[in-house]
């Protein structure tokens, strides 16, 4: 697979041919919600790109009511395929 | 009567560059205070860990972020042990005189503080830390191999009998950075914690055992100006001590209800940075316990208890907030403790849909 990492595509040599698993920083912003459904919202949507290994909230943009959150997933081969939103930000 | 043992919960988040505790473990006098006004603490090694000065508490939980955020989230308990045989994993890259410094640091403990530690692995590839900061400044980090680690930690769980693993992956040398320049005198975020907890994260996540990192690096040249935050790390050629004795006690993870173990029902109070409550366990622990922020352990992060919507009781330091735990744990509310306290009212409902 090719692919800028900047648009949320791992190369084969971001990857390593030799190594099943990689870890990825992720960016992502989220719409405000109470603390009760945050995680899981956060979780459901770092799981689009690989299992969330630790994140944070690292800001709130009260004005527009989003959250951002930083983040590393680990990406396994077989996330490979499940890979590609625009919304993810990795570098 | 028997009372319920008032336990707290104590986050200093690594590498947010904490003005208390974002450094070389300067938030143990923090936890040892707490320890004496609560019957538990339970807190995670970058609040206990001081490179070679370490403070052992027999009613502190040593608990790895990872295993804090799953115990936090209800999914894990902790479970008290007496000892754990500790496995050393050392990190292919490390030179073989640095290498030999960590495997004397680790006989001393054996020798001198009567820990029990198993043969110890080298990852059968170099683990390729690599360094980075964040938009947020927090800082972060990968390793190229982390399946040279993660069989490595295998082998000294299955073939050793290590109950607990203490990993030593060789870090970058910058000497000259500015980062590291700022850190040695007490201002800016630790170049390397958020790397390290990268590492121990995926350890704990893979095998659900404890586990904690020390970095190995080249020893420094001497800096007269030295802030004694950091000054810890600076006393001798490892990281390693306060790690082997943290791991040697801490609570083994269980996954099914029982009597013995910890959960996070038990938790009765959490104390973290005002500016750093977007975490995990601080978003689950808020559901149940009583929250203390404190506002003058500043840090990088933007995110505090009223922007996320967590009722909280704001102090300005962690004198505050002792006494803010101690009021809680005698049930006097706050405001009694103030000179003006405002008279009852008469209750008014929050009308719903009034069309």
């Amino acid at each position: 697979m090719k692919g800028g990492a900047s648009h949320g595509v791992l190369s084969e040599e971001e990857l390593g041919i030799d190594v099943g698993m990689t870890l990825k920083f992720v960016s992502i912003d989220l719409p405000q919600m109470p603390p009760q459904q945050l995680e899981d919202s956060i979780l459901q949507t770092l799981r689009d790109y690989g299992e969330p290994l630790r994140w944070a909230i690292t800001g709130v943009d009260v004005a527009q009511h989003r959250v951002q959150i930083e983040a590393v997933v680990i990406v396994e081969a077989d996330w490979m395929g499940r890979i590609g939103s625009q919304r993810v930000r990795m570098v | 009567m028997s009372q319920r043992p008032y336990t707290v919960v104590l986050i200093v988040p690594t590498g947010i560059g904490a003005a208390i505790g974002g450094y070389a473990g300067d938030a143990l006098p923090v936890v040892r205070a707490i320890a004496q006004v609560a019957d538990r603490v339970i807190t995670h090694p970058n609040v206990l860990n001081g490179a070679q000065l370490y403070w052992s508490l027999p009613n502190v939980f040593y608990v790895e972020g990872y295993g804090l955020d799953q115990f936090a989230a209800g999914r894990w308990g902790l479970q008290s042990v007496h000892q754990n045989p500790v496995g050393l994993v050392l990190d292919q890259a490390i030179e073989p005189e640095l290498r030999s410094r960590h495997l004397q640091a680790a006989d001393a403990a054996r020798a001198t503080l009567g820990l029990h530690l198993t043969d110890y692995v080298t990852t059968d590839q170099p683990l390729g830390v690599e360094l980075q900061t964040a938009a947020s400044g927090a800082t972060w980090g990968t390793i190229r191999h982390p399946d040279s680690l993660l069989r490595a930690v295998e082998t000294s769980l299955t073939q050793t009998g290590a109950r607990a693993i203490a990993v030593v992956a060789r870090f970058p040398d910058d000497t000259e950075s500015e980062a590291l320049h700022n850190y040695r005198h007490g201002h800016g975020v630790d170049p390397l914690a958020g790397a390290e907890a990268i590492i121990s994260h995926l350890v704990v996540r893979t095998f659900q055992v404890p586990c904690a990192h020390a970095p190995a690096l080249t020893p420094l040249p001497l800096d007269p100006h030295l802030s004694p935050r950091s000054a810890a790390e600076e006393l001798g050629y490892t990281f390693l001590p306060c790690v082997l004795v943290g791991l040697s006690r801490a609570p083994q993870f269980v996954t099914t209800p029982s009597l013995e173990a910890l959960w996070a029902t038990h938790v009765d109070a959490i104390v973290v940075p005002d500016s750093a409550c977007g975490g995990s366990a601080v978003l689950n622990l808020s559901q149940s316990a009583h929250v203390v922020t404190v506002q003058n352990n500043q840090t990088r992060m933007k995110t505090t208890p009223d922007q996320l919507g967590i009722r909280s009781l704001r102090v300005n330091s962690y004198l505050e907030a002792l006494g803010a735990l101690v009021a809680h744990r005698a049930g006097i509310h706050p405001n009694a403790l103030s000179p003006t306290l405002s008279p009852l009212q008469p209750f008014t409902p929050l009308l719903i849909n009034p069309a």
